[in-house]
């Protein structure tokens, strides 16, 4: 079938949700953002994307901090409603049970099954959004969402987010190993 | 219960997966990438870490552009050989049948629902990694993964990657519609604030 051009802003694919935390004016805010990525192996280091009239980027850019908590699915309306509502206009200080780290000013929200603290190390400033890139500096999660020591997706039951249809998504079932099942490609391919 | 501390090495999961485009010595190259997000609303700008040990950097570098291509879920066996094999060992040049948009060096993968391609506006040089922002100048589907002139992830059938576990998952349920299901907390919110 042929291709057909859909316009460069449509990029679609499915990415994570994570509640941003910063102190502004000295009050926990969360921002719920999913352009967010792991960007370096060693350090690790995040890139988060705010809009620039962003409350929240106020605060990463004061203190210098700032936390990137991922949420379950059962935190799902609290995270819409962060990505609804301004702390410019509410103060959302108190929709969670917040705790804090290393940082001090990185607030980490405990009904989250895992919380990044991060040092800002870098800010790019893009047209409409800035870019901020923190190092991981401490990681907290629960015992009950482990298995083997490690954490485990059943557990957490992390969701999506797909800009083009505005909707959140769970996770759905295992399709198999990620650096493993390409091998049965390997020299069968060509 | 009690959070614990885990290394610092945690990922932010679920990552999309992703096939980065390139020309290596003239010919399409194709590599399986985790670390890449939306970073700017306009222009669409988008940014993606990539081990510096890897062949695609260079050849970014060189081309000043890349594609960057999302797979459907029955392209998961030759997305995930396009992670464990590298292009200065392996041409994979005839894995996929490409096609090109405005760009003339990024190749679009046209087994692929959704295609981009970006022109490299700059490189933020990290320990690891390299961090390109690219540009994107066109993005690319089929009649057959729209319904109502928009993507549908039914149709499109893309699948994520979780590590440290090493693990692709289908995307599963519908969970509420974004900017919509917060607004019943609204009402909580400001008793909140008038407390």
């Amino acid at each position: 079938m042929d291709k057909i051009n859909i316009g460069a802003n449509s990029l679609f694919y499915p990415m994570p949700v994570s509640l941003v935390g910063a102190l502004v004016q000295g009050r926990p805010n969360f921002l719920a953002v999913a352009w967010v990525s792991r960007v370096n192996l060693d350090p690790p280091i995040v890139a988060v994307a705010l809009n620039k009239v962003r409350h929240t980027a106020v605060g990463v850019q004061e203190q210098k901090t700032f936390s990137v908590n991922l949420p379950g699915v059962d935190l799902v309306k609290e995270v819409d409603y962060c990505g609804l509502v301004s702390g410019k206009e509410v103060d959302k200080s108190g929709l969670f049970e917040v705790f804090y780290g290393e940082l001090e000013t990185a607030p980490l929200i405990k009904a989250c099954p895992l919380c990044l603290e991060c040092r800002l190390i870098q800010t790019v400033t893009l047209p409409t959004h800035y870019l901020f890139l923190g190092e991981v500096v401490g990681a907290y999660t629960e015992e009950r969402y482990l298995t083997d020591g490690k954490p485990d997706m059943e557990k957490i039951r992390p969701f999506l987010f797909s800009r083009a249809d505005n909707s959140y998504w769970t996770v759905g079932e295992r399709l198999a190993k990620a650096y493993s099942i390409g091998k049965q490609v390997q020299g069968g391919w060509k | 219960m009690d959070k614990i501390s885990i290394k610092t090495n945690a990922f932010l999961y679920p990552m999309p997966v992703t096939l980065v485009g390139t020309l290596i010595a003239g010919r399409p190259n194709f590599m399986a990438v985790g670390w890449i997000a939306r970073v700017n609303l306009d222009p669409p700008l988008i940014a993606m870490g990539l081990n510096k040990r890897h062949s695609t950097p260079s050849a970014i570098q060189e081309n000043q552009a890349f594609s960057v291509n999302i797979p459907s879920k029955d392209l998961m066996e030759a997305t995930d050989y396009c992670g464990l094999v590298s292009g200065k060992e392996v041409d994979k040049s005839g894995l996929f049948e490409v096609f090109y948009g405005e760009l003339k060096a990024a190749p679009l993968i046209k087994a692929c629902p959704l295609c981009l391609e970006c022109r490299l506006i700059q490189t933020i040089t990290l320990p690891t990694h390299y961090l390109f922002l690219g540009e994107i100048v066109g993005a690319y589907t089929e009649e057959r993964y729209l319904t109502d002139g928009k993507p549908d992830i039914r149709k499109m059938n893309p699948f994520v990657l979780t590590m440290p576990d090493n693990n692709y998952w289908v995307v599963g349920e519908h969970a509420g519609k974004a900017w919509s299901l917060g607004n019943r907390l609204k009402g909580e919110g400001d008793k909140k604030e008038e407390r």
